[in-house]
């Protein structure tokens, strides 16, 4: 084997490192910091309107990077829900937001969004129901 | 279930390839029986210029995950970004390559000096602030540890060698193989030792193939470990075999060609190590 086809195969090999590594990240990766429990409960129903949504993590949540929304679903039409400031809470693994009045019976929808020490950036959205 | 950001990714395995040689940089003028240290200074600010730009690529890849669909990348999601652990660990990297730059700029010296190697190990030890080390199962500080070993053993063992056939005269390659040799041994002992121990952290078990093959985590991770075999066949067949044949007159530009063929294999490696970075251990699940 000559040294040119050597690096021509080297070469290729490079790359494929780099696309097996990349097939394989594209399939596999999810991030670290994740969802471990929520108020209201993930798909839960309650039956008096809550005072805050609160999210509990598998890691400590960054504050700084860390978002809340509230939406209101009627049918296949969405509305924000005015919301307090995303805080910490006496738990470290914990966020919430406040609910500034009362909501009204029906569909919510939960966005939400953080990372963890490792700056890796997660998003989720789950469901609840005020009866 | 999202997919690793490529960009991020990639700037991610150009830091790690910087640092590696910024560290090669500061070793060679050992190695060499002329020690141009003025040439290593210009290797090792280029490559400190180069994980700048990596680490700019990195805050804006990661603070872009901020970003809401629809949405453009705001100043204040940088702000924010920065404000996080992962922000703080980014300044941290940049200070250290801001060092390096200054500290090569600042020496004229006919040699690298401690200082100056001082200081890339100092790049190596921040390299893991922003990574799966922080989030170590047994503790940030472990895991920052063992990652800045990693990094300062495939530095050591890639970063010099790649830094040695960048900046080596034909005459002198030879001896400075010599003197190579044990540095590669060290280099490479220390990145296989914490190798192991880090992935025994992060996987759970031992990087074993039944612990390897029951992730994408760990499939990922076993590409890693054939190329690094690889690498160290061909590490050893430069030590034992071409490098006596070139003390014995035999062609530098064999020598070279295959030497580059273990650097190209390794950044290769680096690429691999780069995707892991991102992607979620099954330990962490």
């Amino acid at each position: 084997m000559t040294a040119r086809t050597l690096l021509g195969a080297l070469g290729a090999c490079t790359l494929l490192s780099v696309a097996g590594g990349a097939a394989a990240a594209s399939v596999a990766a999810s991030r670290h910091n994740r969802l471990v429990k929520a108020e209201p409960a993930v798909e839960g129903t309650v039956s008096a309107s809550p005072k805050q949504i609160r999210l509990w993590f598998k890691e400590a949540p960054e504050a700084k990077v860390s978002g809340i929304t509230l939406l209101a679903v009627r049918g296949k039409d969405s509305t924000a829900v005015p919301l307090g400031p995303v805080h910490g809470t006496d738990a470290a693994t914990s966020i919430a937001a406040d609910l500034p009045k009362p909501i009204a019976s029906g569909r919510y929808a939960v966005r939400w969004r953080t990372s963890g020490k490792d700056g890796h950036v997660i998003r989720g959205q789950f469901g609840f129901t005020l009866q | 279930m999202s997919g690793v950001p490529v960009g991020e990714a990639l700037a991610l395995w150009i830091h790690l390839t910087a640092v590696a040689l910024i560290v090669g940089a500061t070793v060679v003028p050992r190695l060499v029986a002329t020690p141009r240290a003025d040439r290593a200074r210009r290797l090792a600010r280029t490559a400190g210029a180069v994980a700048l730009a990596a680490l700019l690529a990195r805050l804006l890849a990661a603070s872009s995950a901020l970003v809401e669909p629809g949405a453009t990348l705001q100043v204040a999601d940088v702000k924010a970004m920065l404000g996080t652990a992962w922000g703080r660990g980014w300044t941290v990297q940049v200070c250290s390559i801001l060092a390096v730059l200054l500290v090569t700029f600042d020496s004229n010296a006919g040699t690298v000096t401690l200082r100056e190697r001082l200081f890339a190990l100092g790049a190596c030890v921040a390299a893991p602030l922003t990574g799966h080390a922080m989030s170590f199962p047994a503790g940030a500080t472990v895991g920052a540890g063992l990652t800045a070993l990693h990094v300062l053993g495939a530095s050591l063992w890639i970063g010099t060698l790649g830094a040695l056939l960048l900046l080596s005269r034909p005459a002198e390659l030879p001896a400075a193989l010599k003197r190579f040799a044990p540095v590669a041994l060290a280099g490479s002992g220390v990145l296989v030792a914490s190798g192991v121990v880090a992935s025994w952290g992060t996987l759970g078990a031992l990087p074993l193939p039944p612990v390897l093959l029951a992730s994408e985590y760990g499939r990922t991770l076993a590409l890693k470990l054939l190329l690094v075999l690889a690498i160290v066949a061909m590490g050893a067949w430069h030590w034992r075999k071409a490098a006596p044949r070139l003390a014995d007159g035999g062609p530098d530009t064999a020598f070279r060609r295959t030497a580059w063929m273990e650097v190209l294999l390794a950044v290769a490696v680096l690429a691999v190590t780069a995707f892991l970075g991102l992607m979620e251990p099954p330990g962490h699940m």
